[in-house]
């Protein structure tokens, strides 16, 4: 009896650990940054490279900040000649890979600016998953004139 | 067909072609406006197409006429100031290329670049003002009724519409646009079309190679 409680104990810690372990490690965010916008302007995009450590596709479900009155994903594509802004209810990110949210492409779109928002300064986001996981991350607000250079930077990683 | 004939052929297609390049490169040393520079990034139009009838405001109230394209190379960009991702990334490409300009302002053969708002219900010309200059003091800012504007992208093939735009928020709502930009002569002829991804480096070569092969009258 004494055993069995001790291997009952045991398995809860271990079932316990795992859960800290796995918890906001499964998603990694990196990269994380906002264009200085004119201060008249209303909206900011949001960049960065979501990893999914995980065996699992993990969606995210939801974005928030208190700088603005919403957050949005939206993909840039060409369609008919025009740039248009496609909302996203979600965004998938494979199992064991990554989505990258960039210029000219999928981005953040920060609604509804509440706040000035300088260079140097962050913008606190929440993101929300579909596997329940919830991160905290900030975007480095900065000036940088061409998205081109951050890609180039990459390369040397 | 004979072999002499073909022969024959050979010969007549080989002086033409000859007589061809000759006259390309006569044409080209006497009149350059009909000619097309080479390895540009950007559609040069083969005949360059004069931009006429429009009537918009500038961001400070001034009238912005066909007659403001004349006398320098201009830059054209559509867009609107609620746009988070293409219109401040092809802003800031120019605000490089602008740092990057072996010409200042008032000199010959220095651009202007113009920002057409096509969402005139919210860019107001103040705020629109302001928005420009964050990018370049020298950047200005233009809107104007639908029915001018329409007058002038429809010369160039820029296209917009709205998302959203009868919905419960009546000021939020997505423009789609076109995110050419388009180069105008000193003429006020639309010259030539750069297509995205606008990366500074290749627009600004390409466009002192167009300005200098054309010149700057």
């Amino acid at each position: 009896m004494f055993l069995f409680k001790n291997i009952i104990a045991t398995l809860f810690i271990s079932l316990f650990l795992i859960g800290t372990a796995n918890a906001g490690s499964s998603i990694k965010i990196e990269n994380a940054w906002s264009p200085e916008a004119p201060p008249v302007a209303k909206v900011m995009a949001g960049y960065m490279k979501i990893n999914n450590l995980s065996q699992k596709d993990v969606k995210l479900t939801s974005a928030k900040s208190p700088l603005f009155k919403h957050v949005e994903i939206h993909l840039t594509k060409m369609d008919k000649g025009m740039m248009r802004m496609i909302k996203q209810d979600n965004l998938n990110i494979k199992a064991k890979s990554f989505t990258e949210l960039k210029p000219g492409s999928l981005h953040m779109m920060l609604i509804g600016k509440l706040k000035p928002v300088k260079a140097g300064s962050t913008i606190p986001v929440t993101l929300k998953f579909d596997n329940g996981e919830q991160l905290e991350i900030k975007l480095s607000v900065k000036t940088d004139e061409q998205p081109q250079q951050m890609n180039h930077h990459h390369h040397h990683h | 067909m004979s072999a002499k004939n073909i022969v024959t052929f050979v010969i007549i297609g080989a002086i033409s072609l000859s007589l061809g390049l000759w006259l390309s490169q006569t044409m080209r040393i006497n009149n350059n406006d009909t000619q097309i520079p080479k390895n540009l990034d950007a559609t040069v139009l083969p005949k360059a197409r004069p931009l006429l009838g429009f009537n918009l405001i500038d961001h400070s109230n001034q009238e912005f006429t066909p007659v403001q394209l004349k006398g320098h190379w201009s830059f054209l960009f559509f867009g609107f100031t609620n746009c988070p991702d293409v219109c401040p990334t092809t802003l800031k490409a120019m605000q490089a290329i602008w740092k990057t300009l072996p010409t200042k302002q008032g000199e010959p053969g220095h651009p202007k670049l113009f920002f057409i708002s096509v969402d005139p219900d919210r860019d107001k010309t103040k705020m629109l003002k302001q928005y420009v200059q964050y990018f370049n003091p020298e950047f200005i800012g233009v809107t104007g009724k639908l029915d001018e504007l329409d007058k002038l992208t429809r010369q160039i093939g820029i296209l917009y519409g709205y998302d959203e735009k009868d919905g419960s928020n009546d000021q939020e709502y997505i423009v789609n646009h076109s995110a050419q930009v388009i180069l105008v002569d000193p003429k006020g002829r639309m010259r030539a079309v750069i297509s995205p991804p606008h990366i500074s480096k290749v627009m600004a070569a390409n466009f002192q190679t167009i300005r200098i092969f054309y010149g700057d009258e």
